[in-house]
């Protein structure tokens, strides 16, 4: 597993299993929160088929936070206003980086990677199941 | 016109906002999730006329306005240009996007098919209770659906009329531009539109005010995921995904500047499923720029981009509309002292006492 992919798998975790990590790795660590979870936002460019150009269709609400974990700097940044999942995302970020917890933050993720990947091929079935057919009259 | 500071009410208003707590209080008994899942269009359309994509603050913005839904985007939009932007995602793609609906009107078949995904459009609408069928999903496939807009062979074969591409994107939230508009603010102003606004406008090109009758070329929706730097690694983060909507509509074919014939393409995109939205949208951009099939008269709504770009704002129609509600005594006295010096002025004179 990469770190890049820790921001976007640790979201997909139910809050109590992240909450339990965060605290295990606070008690045995020195984590210091550098930056407090702050409401963020991105503008977003598309992409205009029409001109290869590009515009800005909106922004989207996120929710930043920069720790660090012994020596390690780590960071977050998740979907929506979701603070307490932001440090947590955070705190997994530096810690994956020092080696600490590594496989536990492994499992983690991959456990709701997985659970995610099999609601999304549910979700295709869904719409599969409405793939129109035509028969001229 | 002039202005005056008053003050006074104070305890009017304080007592009128606890009597609306009081009156919409039962909304705080509806679960965000409830919101979220269950009023799901709701939702989107906040979120995108709102621009700001936060399914919490929409579901927190629709409680808090019971149901208006212009009023709670205005509460998004607010709370917005509250918060610090912290930079630009990457550009996403609607070719990316995982779908879940697609529907082109203007191919049988193409590549990927069609896709109804969850909708009722072909539902009786009358109010009873219809129960629909179980239905066995299971020997369908469960692959994603991440397929090429209908029009890309067109385009491949250079037979889409391009438009000239710019070199930056504007952003009409830090400037607004005077005209001849860029291209990226038009789109920017008509994405963050309010749909009946655009819905409005886009209709009057269907009666004859604009290219009359175009087709959808590709309606789509799903998820697109949005990425940002990471910090320290300056490698790309997937921050997360969000649900949009394009259509790209396509209208006749049309000589481009170089005298080759080409097909006029329309162009809608915005955040949440809200595809009446998307559709009004490609209709005016294909009007905007290709205004040659008109038979409504010279002056086309759709076509004008200064009526485009100052009246499809719903939460600055909504502001400028409601601030007719707050005191106007000096507009109005002042008309009314007017027409009062008027009207003594011509009675003095009917009985000779002015001459």
């Amino acid at each position: 597993m990469k770190r890049e992919e820790i921001n976007d798998l640790a979201q997909l975790v139910q809050i109590e299993k992240l909450e339990k990590l965060y605290k295990k790795i606070e008690e045995n660590h020195k984590v210091k929160i550098l930056t407090q979870a702050t409401e963020q936002t991105l503008l977003v460019p598309v992409q205009d088929p029409i001109s290869g150009g590009s515009f800005y269709a909106g922004e989207v609400l996120v929710t930043s936070t920069i720790v660090q974990v012994e020596e390690v700097k780590g960071w977050s940044m998740v979907m929506d206003l979701n603070e307490e999942i932001s440090l947590y995302t955070a705190v997994l970020d530096a810690s994956f980086e020092a080696n600490i917890c590594k496989e536990e933050i492994e499992s983690l993720l991959i456990d709701a990677k997985n659970i995610k990947e099999e609601n999304i091929k549910k979700t295709n079935r869904k719409v599969n199941s409405t793939r129109v057919s035509f028969d001229l009259m | 016109m002039a202005y005056y500071a008053i003050k006074g009410g104070e305890e009017a208003i304080k007592n009128s906002l606890h009597f609306y707590d009081e009156v919409t209080s039962s909304a705080n008994d509806i679960e965000d999730k409830n919101l979220i899942e269950g009023l799901t269009f709701s939702i989107d359309k906040v979120i995108s006329e709102g621009s700001l994509y936060s399914k919490k603050l929409a579901a927190k913005a629709i409680k808090r306005s019971a149901g208006d839904l212009l009023n709670a985007s205005f509460f998004l939009r607010a709370h917005r240009s509250s918060c610090q932007r912290i930079g630009i995602a990457k550009e996403i793609d609607v070719n990316d996007m995982r779908l879940s609906r697609r529907i082109s009107s203007a191919f049988k078949d193409i590549e990927g098919g069609q896709l109804l995904g969850p909708s009722n459009d072909y539902e009786i609408k009358l109010l009873l209770d219809l129960k629909n069928k179980d239905v066995d999903i299971e020997e369908y496939s469960n692959e994603d659906n991440v397929i090429k807009s209908a029009l890309t062979p067109l385009r491949n074969d250079n037979l889409i009329k391009v438009l000239p591409k710019e070199d930056e994107t504007w952003d009409i939230t830090r400037n607004y531009p005077n005209a001849p508009y860029p291209r990226s603010a038009v789109l920017q102003v008509m994405s963050r539109g309010e749909s009946g606004s655009l819905l409005c406008i886009g209709y009057t090109t269907m009666r004859g005010y604009g290219d009359i009758h175009p087709t959808i070329g590709d309606l789509r929706i799903g998820e697109l995921d949005i990425k940002f730097t990471h910090p320290f690694t300056k490698n790309e983060v997937k921050i997360g995904s969000v649900e949009v909507t394009s259509v790209e509509c396509v209208g006749t074919f049309n000589q481009d500047e170089n005298g080759d014939t080409k097909l006029t393409t329309g162009f809608g995109f915005c955040f949440g499923k809200n595809e009446t939205k998307a559709i009004s949208m490609s209709m005016i951009d294909l009007s905007l720029y290709n205004s040659h099939y008109s038979v409504g008269g010279e002056h086309i709504v759709a076509a004008d981009f200064d009526m485009i770009m100052h009246h499809l704002d719903g939460i600055e129609s909504f502001g400028m509309t409601n601030h007719f509600k707050l005191p106007h005594y000096v507009t109005f006295q002042t008309d009314y002292q007017i027409f009062k010096s008027a009207q003594k002025y011509v009675e003095e004179n009917e009985n000779g006492e002015g001459k």
